[in-house]
């Protein structure tokens, strides 16, 4: 044996060794970006990989985890991941570890390069994207009444509709009873009434007259069943003209109704009633909208599926072994994490722990939790604790407790600006499969709330109203689903507000309501004047039902 | 072409330990036939470093293999595959799976499976093979083929001075 060692190849090895020593740091960088960017089916890209062999643990530095829909930009950014792993470990694509720290967090940041991996992006995306992320303004009713022609279209007319509704059903009743009096009022029927009445009559002597009797009998029953038709006929018809009277009101009633349904389709109902819901709903709304994008792109991550059985010269194929423990791409147990919020728009920087950080819950069984501290130069203090939950449902809870939050020059909305104000919130929200469920309370102080645009400019007494403000307590309640949020918000601002608003709105929105109802009347004159006719044409049908039962009679008395 | 000719025939005629050589054979056998991207790649390296193996025997006979693992890739690929899917070797393989170790030396691949199933089964004979072979050509057959004329017409060839160019 020992005339087969090489001495001097030991060192040709140890040479190898060191080399593989220095090969090892970018295969575990090619080794982590190619695992990510297959789990996260987005570009993962890492700037540098150290490993520590002394500790042992690995330093990731310039993660970046590419925005499938916008590929120069960057979902996920971290500065620098510490993981307490073993590097042979972490070769095998999966960094599991009891400690991480986590520096730099941030979110939705620019790319250098693209980070596309297929699918390609149009400008037309971009664009989407821009006109989506505008917003809404706010519009209060009365200041911006839509306009009465686009409103007012004969085409979707309630009473148009209306009208042509109760002229189908006078249409068809009317041929049905014209039906019913003309099998009734048949002239040959009622020639064989009269000449079976004319034999009867005629019938001499004892057993002439007994013959007639059962004659007689049928004939009365014939003429009885017409007379019993006949009430039929008329109660019906009592009926349908009861329902002709109600439609043919309802009718004349229609274009003050339908003026109001308009209005309330528009917006123009309740008046000020919920200033607040305007000031701040938008503004809540946009926050909900951030927290689904930054939700939807969890537990996406898809578990390790069989791979394609192609076989590829000299490449051959894996076959897969149920692992006792399937492991997940990243599960950090307990984490330090730093980072800023303000790729968001949340303007805040963090710090805090995590734990059980991973990209497949399933397999850690666990749901990864954060308690943040909110870090921002305007505010005293801000804690933030985030559940999120993807092992069954998704259920991601959040609650935050700001107290002291300087808040300055905040746009609420299209014209509207919190100058300044100090704020103390405290809000619990949470969702469940996108249903979406919480409170927001605020309690602000020292407010300075003013309007930006020309919207109060007809109206300074409301202006005034807004500019002695000092004080906003607002109570948000959350419902509906992330994509359609339902914010109720009720605060001291509505009683203020509406008091003004609604009195210097009351004229305008009646005159407003006026002209539509006139509009309305004026469009449908022929159809509203022609309902009467109707009416008066089916009741001339009353007369013939008479005059069949009279006939009837006559003939029933003479027998 | 006559390069490597010339370089085996050196080798044989030389006095090199057969054993040596027969080492570098299995050798250029294993790493020829084993895939790249496999762990157990760098072991062999380190091994032939470590282990007397002729190297220049060693890289003749890698870079015929090399050819080899790709005439019979089909071959190598369905016998890792079989052991791979083979039932009663099922527990094996799982209890190996378990081990970061053994998933970076990709032993779960059928070619890498097929290629050391291959190198395992050849190992010994091949080693064995060579070295008689060794010794029965230094033995009976150089002698033997130096009494041919034609050789001694080599001798005076380009071949020949190419042969005695390339030193001991």
């Amino acid at each position: 044996m020992k005339g087969m060692i090489r001495w001097s190849g030991l060192g040709v090895a140890a040479v190898l060794v060191i080399l593989a020593y220095f090969v090892i740091e970018p295969l575990l960088k090619f080794v982590i970006e190619q695992a990510g960017t297959r789990a996260l089916s987005t570009k993962v890209s890492l700037h540098e990989v150290s490993v520590d062999w002394a500790k042992p643990s690995l330093a990731l530095t310039g993660l970046e985890v590419a925005d499938k829909k916008q590929p120069m930009r960057n979902q996920l950014e971290v500065d620098e991941i510490s993981v307490s792993i073993d590097a042979f470990e972490a070769l095998s694509g999966h960094l599991i570890s009891d400690q991480a720290k986590l520096k730099g967090i941030q979110f939705n940041t620019e790319r250098t390069t693209s980070g596309e991996i297929g699918d390609i992006v149009t400008l037309d995306n971009v664009d989407d994207k821009v006109t989506e992320s505008a917003g809404e303004a706010l519009s209060l009713p009365g200041l911006d009444l839509p306009d009465i022609d686009e409103l007012v279209k004969k085409e979707n007319s309630l009473t148009y509709q209306r009208y042509q509704a109760l002229k189908q059903y006078v249409d068809a009743n009317k041929e049905a009873f014209k039906q019913r009096i003309d099998a009734l009022k048949d002239e040959k029927k009622i020639d064989d009434y009269k000449a079976r009445f004319k034999e009867i009559k005629s019938a001499k002597g004892f057993m002439g007259k007994l013959k007639m009797v059962s004659k007689a009998k049928d004939l009365k029953e014939d003429i009885d069943g017409d007379l019993k038709e006949a009430k039929q006929l008329r109660k019906d018809f009592d009926k349908t003209v009861a329902e002709i009277k109600r439609r043919v009101a309802e009718l004349k009633d229609s274009p003050k109704q339908e003026a109001d349904h308009l209005l309330h389709k528009v917006g123009v109902e309740g008046g000020t009633d919920q200033v607040a819901q305007m000031l701040f709903g938008p503004e809540l709304k946009g926050y909900l909208k951030q927290l689904k994008e930054m939700t939807s792109g969890m537990g996406e991550a898809k578990a390790s599926e069989p791979e394609e059985v192609v076989v590829e010269r000299g490449k051959g194929i894996f076959v897969r072994f149920d692992q006792e423990r399937p492991q997940p791409l990243v599960w950090f147990k307990k984490a330090e994490v730093s980072g800023d919020f303000s790729g968001l728009g949340v303007p805040f920087g963090f710090n805090g722990t995590a734990s059980d950080i991973t990209d497949q819950q399933k397999l850690t069984d666990k749901p990864t939790s954060l308690d943040l501290k909110l870090l921002n130069d305007q505010v005293k203090s801000a804690d933030l604790a985030v559940s999120v939950d993807l092992r069954k449902q998704s259920i991601i809870a959040l609650e935050t407790n700001m107290q002291g939050y300087q808040v300055d020059k905040l746009p609420l909305s299209g014209d509207f600006e919190l100058s300044k104000g100090l704020a103390d919130i405290v809000a619990k929200i949470k969702t469940q499969d996108e249903q979406l469920s919480g409170t927001v309370n605020m309690d602000m102080s020292a407010v300075s709330l003013t309007s930006t645009g020309d919207m109060f400019e007809k109206y300074p007494s409301a202006k005034d109203a807004l500019a002695s403000i000092s004080n906003i307590d607002a109570d948000a309640t959350l419902s509906g689903s992330l994509d359609q949020p339902g914010v109720a918000i009720k605060s001291n601002l509505d009683d203020v507000l509406s008091s003004v608003l609604n009195k210097a709105l009351e004229g305008q929105l009646a005159t407003y309501k006026a002209e539509v109802t006139e509009r309305l009347d004026a469009m449908l004159q022929d159809e509203l004047s022609d309902a009467d006719t109707i009416k008066a044409d089916y009741l001339g049908m009353s007369g013939d039902i008479d005059g069949t039962k009279k006939l009837l009679n006559d003939l029933l008395g003479g027998l | 072409m006559l390069t490597i000719f010339a370089k085996l025939l050196k080798l044989l005629n030389s006095d090199q330990n057969p054993s040596h050589l027969a080492l570098a054979v299995c050798f250029g056998l294993a790493i020829g036939l084993m895939p790249g991207f496999s762990m157990f790649l760098l072991f062999l390296f380190i091994l032939v470093c470590v282990f007397k193996a002729n190297l220049t025997l060693f890289l003749l006979v890698w870079g015929l293999f090399e050819g080899v693992a790709y005439i019979f890739d089909p071959a190598l690929h369905q016998v890792g595959y079989n052991l791979l899917t083979n039932p009663s070797l099922a527990e094996l393989w799982g209890g190996l799976i378990q081990s970061s170790f053994w998933k970076l030396t990709a032993f779960n691949n059928s070619l890498v499976m097929g290629a050391t199933a291959t190198i395992l089964v050849l190992w010994v004979p091949v080693y064995l093979l060579t070295i008689l072979f060794v010794k029965k050509y230094r033995g009976n057959v150089q002698k033997f083929v130096e009494k041919f004329k034609i050789v001694q017409m080599l001798k005076g060839s380009k071949f020949y001075k190419l042969y005695e160019g390339l030193g001991a």
